[in-house]
């Protein structure tokens, strides 16, 4: 998982493609189909499976490292593309949105040709940004409510 | 992890994308497919015709592609004879189907080639007939042939057949029917049998029995 200010840049190929997979996935539908947009791109392209919506089983451990467990299902939005020149993108995404299953689709395609520079800074780099934004919104949040226990003192009578 | 389709309509968010065709990966789709393959097993011998089916890789035909589709999964393994072998096939197993092919007939739930490649698997490499407790882990077949107009023939009778049905079946040899026979005869061992030619399926459980025809029908017919 990237961390907060992560670009998805200067990592091996394996990984950064990982990364912004990751980037896609998380986004915010409204702001991707928004950036998507703005990016004003017409890829031809076909496709290898439609946006679906399915379900996921979802595995937990006990305890979190205990017997492994089903945890329940989760609703999940697929979709997969090739370009014309040959570069196949995948999406999954949580929820029920196939417009971003199949935008995340064409972007993942589309960082592996030429046109990558391009995508990285129009999509991927504004939605780490507003991740690591909403992220530290949450943390502050999270901190305004910590408690500070100066003194504790146990009672053993 | 299994992934369960409930809704197949594309959003058309991007321009530029093909869509020509109906999908085959549609929900309504697939479960038309597989109620064409419980007709095929209900009525033996009866043709089934899929309204819808991927299209062809050569060899491989649109049904046994479709009939591979919503029968085999990760646990449910294909087998591939060599004619269906080519890097192509080996993609739509591994992506749509969701299945990587096994080497092994014996580990396979479903195994897909020409008559000439089923039949030449025996003892060692012998695909599953099921045990006494469980005669429903036995492998199935799904033979890809010619056609269902010329060919040997046989009249065949049992569950699903009020009145026995001839069936002729192109693109077998002679060893065929009796193979159908001595299968039938394993009952309730044994394999069950799915003939593909084109987007027809026809169903051959190991229930029907098939009369033979001697070889001088066979060659009258032709």
């Amino acid at each position: 998982m990237s961390n907060l200010s992560e670009e998805c840049k200067n990592l091996s190929a394996t990984k950064a493609r990982q990364c912004w997979i990751s980037e896609l996935s998380l986004a915010e539908s409204g702001h991707l189909r928004a950036l998507w947009n703005d990016l004003n791109v017409t890829p031809q392209f076909e496709f290898l499976r439609k946006p679906e919506i399915g379900a996921v089983m979802t595995r937990a451990r006990i305890g979190g490292d205990g017997g492994p467990f089903n945890l329940g299902e989760a609703t999940v939005t697929r979709c997969s593309v090739r370009l014309d020149t040959g570069e196949e993108g995948h999406a999954y995404a949580l929820g029920r949105d196939k417009q971003k299953a199949e935008i995340s689709a064409l972007c993942d395609a589309l960082l592996q040709t030429a046109a990558a520079e391009r995508v990285q800074a129009g999509v991927i780099a504004p939605l780490a940004e507003q991740r690591a934004a909403r992220s530290d919104v949450a943390a502050r949040k999270a901190a305004a409510t910590k408690v500070e226990f100066f003194t504790m003192t146990r009672g053993d009578d | 992890m299994a992934i369960v389709s409930i809704a197949g309509i594309t959003s058309g968010a991007a321009r530029g994308g093909s869509t020509d065709g109906p999908n085959f990966e549609a929900p309504e789709n697939l479960a038309a497919a597989f109620r064409s393959v419980l007709d095929a097993m209900a009525s033996p011998g009866a043709p089934q015709r899929l309204p819808v089916a991927p299209a062809a890789i050569p060899p491989l035909s649109p049904a046994a592609a479709m009939a591979m589709k919503v029968l085999a999964d990760a646990d449910a393994p294909v087998w591939l004879g060599r004619s269906r072998s080519g890097p192509e096939i080996d993609r739509y197993v591994r992506f749509y189907v969701n299945a990587a092919p096994v080497a092994d007939p014996a580990r396979a739930a479903f195994l897909c080639g020409t008559w000439d490649e089923l039949a030449a698997l025996h003892d060692g490499a012998a695909p599953s007939i099921g045990t006494p407790e469980r005669p429903d882990l036995s492998a199935t077949y799904l033979v890809e042939v010619a056609g269902f107009d010329q060919g040997p023939s046989a009249e065949l009778r049992g569950p699903g057949l009020k009145d026995p049905r001839r069936l002729a079946v192109e693109g077998v040899d002679e060893r065929f029917w009796p193979f159908v026979a001595a299968n039938a005869a394993q009952f309730p061992l044994g394999v069950d049998l799915i003939l593909c030619a084109g987007d027809q399926l026809v169903g051959l459980p190991r229930s029907s029995v098939p009369t033979l025809k001697t070889g001088a029908d066979q060659e009258r017919e032709g």
